[in-house]
């Protein structure tokens, strides 16, 4: 029988659905015993699909656009695209 | 090239002909991400270079590239190595006290008994539901906190696995980390992610 603290850590590869089956169910049982584990695992699945689906920076229209007008001259050009870079 | 990923290999064939389309749909398709990965690696002040001079080595690269790694990964692995490489320098000259290969043990051993039952088991939260922190902004707050506050190394695998959504193999091949190594620090960042929560839940703070 697996130990709490086992449990919590292989938490992150239960999520991930990469553990071997066997595995997975002493977890589950584990976890049909005990609600201290049962916890952490919910907040844990919580907080990873929350940052999963936090807004993400995006890069502003006009920045990509200069971005891209600098690096296209150095593409056309690697020989003396290296002084236009700098 | 419209908005369908390209065929690989002929996007290939199609850059290396310096075909200008196709080099403009690649630096649109992997900017984001590359910048993502810079962040997570070496931080804001340093991103935006490391992203400039990882696509100079991909377009001098470009003839030598044999195309056995998916474009993708081959210019991600390029940027990992250009930041590490840059974390090493701002170290040596005091910018950051960060090591890459530095990867503290997130222990909450203390919380367990000598058996590895639970001492102090985890605190409830109000509600534990992706839905109820991503309407607070005050517990994303306290995430975007925790992000900041990680090693690099577990920031790096955090972001390209749970913001990125990419698979573990390719996240490893892009680090230069073993799959053990890279299922350690994943868990080390997830589990420091959830304490931060607890934490602010406990009335302490972010």
């Amino acid at each position: 029988m697996l130990s709490c603290r086992e449990v919590t850590e292989q938490a992150s590869d239960y999520l991930e659905s990469t553990l071997p089956w066997q595995q997975r169910l002493g977890i589950r049982l584990h976890l049909f015993l005990c609600r201290h584990c049962r916890r952490y695992l919910r907040q844990l699945r919580a907080v990873t699909i929350a940052f999963r689906q936090m807004p993400r920076p995006e890069i502003p229209e006009e920045v990509m656009d200069k971005q891209i007008d600098r690096l296209r001259a150095y593409f056309l050009q690697p020989e003396d695209g290296i002084k236009k870079m700098d | 090239m419209g908005s369908s990923p390209p065929n690989e290999e002929a996007l290939i064939k199609r850059l290396r002909a310096r075909d200008e389309e196709a080099f403009v749909w690649v630096v649109r398709t992997y900017q984001g991400k590359m910048l993502s990965l810079a962040r997570a690696i070496v931080g804001e002040p340093f991103a935006e270079e490391i992203v400039q001079d990882t696509w100079l080595a991909v377009i001098r690269g470009l003839p030598h590239f044999e195309g056995r790694a998916r474009l993708e990964t081959w210019i991600l692995r390029i940027l990992s190595n250009t930041a590490k490489t840059r974390l090493q320098r701002e170290r040596r000259r005091r910018h950051t006290h960060l090591v890459w290969e530095d990867n503290p043990p997130f222990s909450e051993g203390h919380r367990f008994h000598a058996r590895g039952h639970w001492l102090s088991p985890p605190w409830p939260w109000h509600e534990e539901t992706p839905e109820a922190l991503l309407a607070s902004e005050e517990l994303q707050r306290c995430l975007t906190k925790a992000v900041a506050a990680l090693p690099p190394a577990q920031r790096a695998v955090l972001i390209l696995r749970d913001r990125e959504g990419m698979a573990m193999e390719d996240i490893c091949n892009i680090l230069e980390i073993s799959a053990t190594n890279g299922r350690v620090l994943l868990y080390r960042a997830r589990a420091q992610l959830r304490a931060a929560i607890e934490n602010y839940e406990r009335g302490k703070g972010c």
